[in-house]
């Protein structure tokens, strides 16, 4: 029997072999890692809480000028005593001279003093012209979000009353106009923390348990989902007028 | 629910996170990829061996040799003939044998040379077909075996989808790439095995017409000799 050839090349086509599945998992590998891009990663802040709006100033106020150098006051010098008739008519000029110049420098002080007072009081007035923005922005920023808070506060405050109004039973409260006055508690959920209590009654004690089982009944409330909303909703006055 | 922001789609992942039944698949069809990669290159150097023998042996024969010189060659050699010279020697063995037996026409001896021939070449192509069948297998069934692999991960996947609320492409996605995995890999087994069987058994079928000249060759000069 004859050996066959292909014996002989065993090791070497194993390896090539080797080679070539080798070749193929680098494709796979190589190939499908490249084509998966890396999303962008996205930065989340969590806020427990929504921030109260800073009313910053859109405007740095303006650095003070460094204030000038405090002229130095110079005790201006007493007019020179009455020449002696003995001084020569030279000195007497010198001094005349000298005595206007010191006139002159005194005069260019003021004006500098003045104009310094003058640019203080502009950025004074500038200052609080800014002051008086932010507290306008930070006014109409509150107003804004306490009139949206409001929105929210009543839509829900209808929806908890609408509620509890469907499951009351009318039947028992009489013809006449019963007023009624519960305090509940809230949970985040929205459930019923503790029990409701009677704050006033209407005088039927059935009327009363109507009411009291229909806030049970409807447990749990609807609440707004805003945690700054909600803090209106964590004890609440509720009035019932079950038969308008 | 675990979120998956971004969904691992490397491929060790992908392999390590398919179904048991795709992974299993995955691994035959590996298996399978590398058996027909071997035989690939195993028939690939065994035929180029037995091209070049073939070209050698007919220009020595053809090269106006002496036929007992050229099978004295064969026969005193280290290595056992193949291909072509083994059908040369087989066929001048019996030619020789029947030769020296007496009464026997030209006739009977051609026909026993050319039987032991005839058998040298059986033998020979045989040898050369080996393993040419499980490249046919592989290429003609690995496509179906990834396929498998692939349509039993979309079950699987479409299945985890029915648990899912809201259904989104991110659910099925990775499930699908995954069970993709096999069909490449039925792919990869399957292209190269047909491939290399065509061409191997075109290969084949032209050396085999080769022996089978080269025995009506010879015999004719064998006959002519024996006379």
């Amino acid at each position: 029997m004859i050996a066959p050839a292909a014996d002989h090349y065993r090791f070497q086509s194993g390896a090539l072999a080797l080679l070539v599945h080798a070749a193929f998992f680098a494709l796979l590998i190589f190939g499908i890692t490249w084509q998966a891009k890396e999303p962008a990663g996205v930065v989340v802040d969590l806020w427990s809480n929504l921030p109260t709006p800073e009313a910053k100033p859109a405007i740095k106020p303006v650095e003070p000028p460094p204030p000038a150098p405090e002229p130095i006051k110079k005790v201006a010098p007493k007019p020179a005593p009455p020449a002696p008739v003995k001084t020569p008519d030279i000195a007497l000029k010198e001094k005349r001279v000298q005595e206007e110049k010191r006139k002159q420098e005194q005069m260019k002080q003021e004006q500098l003093k003045k104009e310094q007072l003058k640019q203080e009081q502009t950025r004074l007035a500038e200052q609080a012209r800014q002051q008086q923005a932010q507290a306008d922005l930070a006014r109409r920023a509150q107003a804004q979000q306490s009139a949206a808070q409001q929105s929210i506060v009543n839509d829900y405050t209808g929806r908890i009353q609408s509620k509890i109004q469907s499951k009351l039973n009318k039947a028992l409260c009489g013809d006449g106009k019963p007023q009624l006055e519960f305090d509940i508690a809230l949970l985040p959920t929205g459930q019923l923390r503790g029990n409701p209590i009677l704050r006033k009654g209407s005088g039927l004690a059935a009327c009363d348990k109507a009411v009291e089982n229909a806030i049970l009944q409807s447990d749990p409330l609807p609440v707004p989902p805003q945690p700054e909303a909600f803090s209106f909703f964590r004890e609440l006055h509720l009035k019932f007028r079950p038969n308008e | 629910m675990k979120i998956e922001a971004t969904p691992d789609f490397s491929f060790l992942t992908m392999l390590a996170n398919a179904s048991f039944i795709v992974q299993l698949v995955m691994l035959l069809l590996l298996v399978a990829s590398f058996m027909s990669w071997l035989f690939i290159f195993q028939k690939m150097f065994a035929l180029r061996v037995a091209i070049k023998q073939a070209d050698e042996f007919e220009k020595e024969f053809w090269g106006g040799a002496d036929l007992n010189h050229i099978f004295q060659n064969l026969t005193s050699g280290r290595l056992t003939p193949r291909g072509m010279e083994k059908i040369f020697e087989a066929g001048f063995r019996e030619y020789a044998k029947l030769k020296k037996q007496s009464g026997l026409d030209i006739s009977s001896v051609m026909d026993g040379t050319r039987r032991a021939m005839r058998a040298a070449y059986q033998r020979e192509v045989d040898a050369l077909e080996r393993k040419l069948a499980f490249l046919a297998t592989v290429g003609s069934v690995s496509p179906y075996v990834g396929l498998f692999g692939t349509v039993w991960g979309i079950m699987n996947s479409f299945r985890g989808l029915a648990n899912v609320g809201q259904a989104t492409l991110a659910h099925v996605a990775p499930g699908i790439a995954e069970a993709l995995i096999a069909t490449a890999m039925g792919l990869f087994a399957a292209i190269p095995a047909v491939i290399a069987y065509n061409r191997y058994t075109h290969d084949i079928d032209r050396l085999a017409i080769r022996y089978e000249s080269f025995m009506e060759e010879f015999s004719n000069i064998l006959q002519r000799q024996a006379r």
